[in-house]
């Protein structure tokens, strides 16, 4: 309990000494008035996923960027706690907010089961083990059409807000808000610090007095829960659900991202999570060219900024001296 | 009283018995240590006793709490704690981090970590150098880090493997005091060292280990004069 409570200390020098709490805060009131400046119903829709897309890259990061724990199978908590969700709404019609609720614990516990999978793997090991997990649950989701919906998923349960835009986008909002508070509370804090030192040496970190084994599963935990708010808050802002949510693209989402923008540092999955998906969404437009512009696009950031976008101030000058 | 007791450790390897009915024991405010060809079993024994690797047989007991089959960061956590021969610092986490990570939870009702922090960077000469991430400090810096991890754990016990490889005689003189002043405040020093010649100005008294067996155990100057000592590892003692 007394270790509980001292990994939520948070000293009043992380305020002062890291801006991201005033970045949070500077973003929900600049996302306040986004409703009465912006008309476009589809830019308004983006920005409202690449917002449910940030909780969803920053839970990763907590795992990947601080933890040094690249799962490939995040989809798992992702389209787990939206499946589970979505069911619920449309079989036993229970009030939205108990699904939501039920589907974030269940990827709290899927985070825990495939947690205590992964606690002894490393390096390719882990990677193959998180990939296969959500590939043997697509698989099982193809064969049963019945109760999942099968390749066509399942549709016409309750949307968040009765499908509103505008009071989805407030919603989701403030639900991004304060994950990334708490989030960063996390990161920025002692809990963060454990994970960052588990990732630099697991031996060093046992030996400093760290017991690796539980903060690795908290990891996972903390990480899938979160995923689990934006699996669920998509479900029901799309108000269906299919076996994508499952797939490896939806697994490989967040770990763009967070690579994309910056691993292990917060604002970085925030920035690659509305890079992802503003590029993803307008290239629709380019069927044939939207995979190669994508792919091109972060083979780009990643061969000059290997540490992100949120390292280019810092990377210009190596830049230009590689250029000339 | 021995403040850590180790009675009959054995440990193999498939065929290999790399420590082979060990025993010993270190009281408060001693400096133990523990010397031997590459090879005779002293890493491990220091892997077997802070729990790194568990024992095939034997007894260790710290402060008389039976801790062999503990998990390493328990055992740090019951008081003792150790450096090791490669340097395993965080090695991109600033020093102020990498102390921070093993202060956390050490930290007695009432305590400012931040100061409990500033003390041990203090006491290992890294003042200044906080924010330095480790990666970018010298071998001797790292190594002072390394020990002032393990002070942060505010340790009964220090476990120290091979603290001198690496370092200059310049960086050598200016830990030594450092070490000797810790057992002055109680604290027990095992160290496992090569270099003779300094361990000499610090353990009263060693053990001497061959092909995981102890062979010789005492006062360091009768020790290693032993004939069996001179035996197992006439290379070193040409240097004391």
């Amino acid at each position: 309990m007394t270790e509980t409570i001292r990994l939520l200390q948070v000293p009043l020098n992380y305020f002062r000494k890291e801006p991201i709490y005033l970045i949070i805060v500077l973003f929900f009131i600049l996302e306040l008035i986004f409703p009465f400046i912006i008309s476009n119903y589809w830019i308004l829709r983006i920005i409202l996923f690449a917002n449910l897309f940030v909780i969803y890259a920053t839970s990763f990061d907590l795992l990947a960027g601080y933890g040094g724990i690249i799962s490939f199978g995040h989809s798992l908590f992702f389209g787990g706690a939206g499946y589970l969700a979505g069911l619920l709404s449309l079989n036993f019609g229970l009030p939205l907010i108990v699904c939501i609720i039920t589907g974030c614990l269940f990827a709290l516990i899927v985070g825990l089961f495939l947690g205590y999978i992964c606690l002894r793997l490393k390096g390719p090991y882990l990677a193959v083990v998180t990939l296969i997990c959500p590939l043997v649950v697509l698989t099982l989701l193809y064969i049963s059409p019945t109760i999942l919906g099968g390749e066509n998923g399942i549709a016409g349960f309750a949307q968040l807000a009765g499908g509103s835009l505008v009071k989805q986008f407030y919603i989701v909002l403030i639900v991004t808000t304060i994950s990334l508070l708490i989030i960063s509370v996390l990161a920025k804090g002692n809990f963060g610090l454990i994970l960052k030192a588990i990732r630099e040496d697991e031996i060093g970190a046992e030996a400093a007095g760290i017991n690796t084994t539980k903060y690795k599963l908290m990891a996972f935990i903390v990480s899938g829960f979160f995923s689990g708010i934006s699996g669920t808050l998509y479900a029901h802002i799309m108000g269906s659900i299919g076996p994508t949510m499952m797939s490896l693209q939806y697994g490989m989402i967040p770990v763009f991202m967070v690579y994309l923008g910056g691993a292990s540092s917060i604002i970085g999955p925030f920035i690659g999570a509305y890079v992802v998906t503003f590029l993803d969404l307008y290239l629709l437009a380019f069927p044939y060219l939207r995979i190669i512009i994508y792919a091109a696009t972060i083979i780009f950031v990643l061969r000059f900024f290997p540490n992100g976008l949120i390292a280019v101030p810092n990377e210009i000058g190596r830049l230009k001296r590689w250029l000339s | 009283m021995a403040i850590l007791k180790v009675e009959g450790l054995v440990k193999k390897f498939g065929g290999l018995i790399a420590v082979n009915d060990l025993s010993f024991s270190v009281d408060r405010g001693k400096v133990l240590g523990i010397v031997g060809p590459n090879g005779s079993g002293k890493t491990t024994s220091f892997n077997l006793i802070s729990g790194f690797i568990k024992p095939d047989s034997g007894k260790i007991s710290l402060n008389g709490d039976d801790i062999t089959k503990l998990r390493p960061y328990v055992i740090v956590r019951k008081g003792m704690a150790r450096t090791f021969q490669i340097v395993r610092v965080f090695r991109h986490l600033s020093v102020y981090e990498n102390v921070k990570a093993a202060k956390i939870f050490n930290v007695d009702r009432g305590e400012d970590i931040d100061e409990k922090i500033a003390e041990v960077i203090h006491l290992v000469g890294l003042k200044g150098k906080e924010n330095e991430k480790a990666i970018n400090l010298p071998i001797g810096d790292l190594k002072r880090l390394d020990i002032g991890r393990a002070l942060a754990a505010k340790p009964s016990v220090l476990l120290l493997d091979e603290p001198f490889s690496g370092l200059s005689h310049q960086e050598v003189t200016e830990i030594i005091p450092l070490l000797l002043d810790l057992t002055t405040k109680g604290m027990a020093v095992v160290i496992v060292e090569h270099v003779l010649r300094e361990l000499k100005r610090l353990a009263e008294n060693i053990i001497v280990l061959n092909f995981g067996v102890k062979i010789a155990e005492g006062q360091f100057e009768n020790v290693i004069n032993q004939r069996a000592v001179r035996e197992a590892y006439i290379g070193a003692v040409n240097n004391v």
